[in-house]
């Protein structure tokens, strides 16, 4: 056996793991090989003093306070409501909490829903109404051209992919270094570098919508790119909450549900 | 613990009741807190972490039922936060770890816990072994204390840290080699 195969077999025989042969191998190998013999008995003891290390044993008292001090951190911290403390994980509450735009895209709907539900019964449905002249003027101004459209897109694209790969990431699943946080804080920081140019165009346009959406990105971008080389769990779920709570994501889904109905309607002329 | 059934306690966790969450923070509390502070080297440093460790877990509550072995993720929880902390500190050059682990000591009051201890010679061999653990990288030391601290078997580390039982053997080679360098460049005293 070779060196380096014996050093292997250290670790079974330091618990006395080894099977018969196995030990004879190392016997015969030790009585032989003194640089391997002198390697073992230093492994013996250190494993030894390891070993005789008597673990800490802090008095009863310490622990009896344990739960008080983290239930009140917790509290401190905004985790346990002391109001509710029964409160479900996913009620209605926690969902509103967490995203709160929830309620007033909601009453923004029904608003909407009511507007066309009115306006189809007291206006002229045939021919091209004042409003709708109106509304196309605006659609004249407000035009996205394609050139802005496809920049504003690949931002929007590059921002996604680099949030979504933090924001799925979970720290009792997954590899620390599954992440390459080097190249995220580098593609970050050449976005950040764009939206300046970005955000005046789509003003200039009078794109309110996605100029919103991209300003809510160059601060995740900006985290992101800030995070450094080897950041700490906290830090990535700091800005995973900060998606949360703008409601990136569902923006995003929004506008890329628009864009293919656009499309299909354009499929469809 | 009497009458602790823990997929009754996890399914519990699962709807967010805090009881159920306090029952498990008192089963694993002493584990989660013995495991990081003998990762980090320091008593408040350890009650923080492990305190952080129980946080991770109620925030993650909503999963809790799908895990098989809770205490395993737990343990996992709490290396890889350890582990974190001890990056953030060597970035901070803050390690310091002996007089640390000497000034946690104090709270033993060993010879009225257990008169059959020597005290001196408890803190002489912790010296000992806060000295050889610097050697190592963050990562390593998480296998050489669940191995020969914590008395976890190498099967045991490998579900636990979720690599092969080979790379902890390898991890453990490379540490000891690293350790015992330190051992022969520096010769500790003897206990």
């Amino acid at each position: 056996m070779k060196c380096r195969q014996i050093e292997e077999l250290f670790e079974l025989s330091l618990d006395g793991g080894l099977s018969a042969a196995q030990q004879a191998d190392l016997k015969r190998h030790l009585a032989r090989c003194q640089s391997c013999a002198e390697k073992y008995r230093e492994a013996q003891e250190l494993v030894a003093l390891f070993r005789r290390r008597k673990s800490l044993d802090l008095p009863a008292e310490f622990f009896e306070g344990y739960w008080t001090r983290l239930q009140s951190r917790m509290e401190r911290e905004g985790i346990f409501d002391p109001e509710n403390p029964e409160e479900k994980p996913w009620s209605f509450s926690i969902f509103t909490r967490r995203f709160p735009w929830i309620p007033q895209a909601a009453a923004a709907l029904v608003l909407l829903v009511v507007g066309i539900l009115i306006g189809r019964i007291f206006l002229p449905t045939s021919g091209k109404t004042g409003i709708q002249k109106e509304y196309q003027s605006v659609r004249k101004q407000s035009s996205l051209s394609p050139q802005l459209a496809a920049s504003t897109r690949e931002y929007i694209d590059q921002s996604k992919v680099l949030m979504l790969a933090l924001i799925n990431f979970d720290p009792s699943r997954d590899e620390y270094q599954a992440l390459n946080f080097p190249r995220q804080a580098e593609i970050s920081d050449a976005l950040v570098r764009q939206t300046g140019d970005l955000k005046g165009r789509l003003a200039d346009a009078r794109q309110q919508r996605l100029l919103e959406l991209v300003e809510d990105l160059e601060v995740i971008l900006l985290q992101i790119a800030n995070l450094g080389t080897d950041p700490d769990i906290a830090s990535i779920q700091m800005i995973g909450d900060g998606v949360d709570e703008r409601g990136i994501i569902f923006k995003i889904q929004l506008l890329e549900l628009q864009q293919s109905t656009q499309n299909r309607k354009k499929q469809t002329i | 613990m009497e009458n602790y059934d823990e997929k009754k306690v996890a399914e519990a966790i699962c709807t967010g009741s805090v009881p159920a969450f306090r029952q498990l923070v008192e089963k694993y509390k002493k584990k989660v807190f013995y495991l990081a502070f003998d990762m980090l080297g320091k008593d408040h440093e350890a009650e923080d972490i492990s305190q952080e460790v129980f946080i991770k877990v109620y925030r993650h509550r909503h999963k809790i039922k799908q895990i098989d072995r809770i205490g395993t993720w737990i343990h996992r929880i709490t290396v890889n936060t350890c582990i974190d902390q001890l990056r953030k500190k060597s970035r901070k050059n803050q390690v310091n770890l002996e007089n640390d682990t000497l000034d946690a000591l104090n709270y033993q009051t060993a010879e009225e816990q257990n008169p059959t201890r020597d005290p001196e010679k408890d803190v002489v061999i912790q010296s000992q072994v806060s000295h050889l653990l610097q050697a190592v990288t963050p990562r390593e030391r998480s296998v050489v204390v669940l191995r020969y601290l914590q008395g976890f078997k190498i099967s045991e580390i490998a579900r636990t840290l979720k690599v092969s039982e080979g790379a902890i053997k390898s991890l453990l080679v490379r540490a000891r080699r690293k350790m015992q360098t330190r051992q022969a460049l520096q010769p500790v005293r003897s206990a």
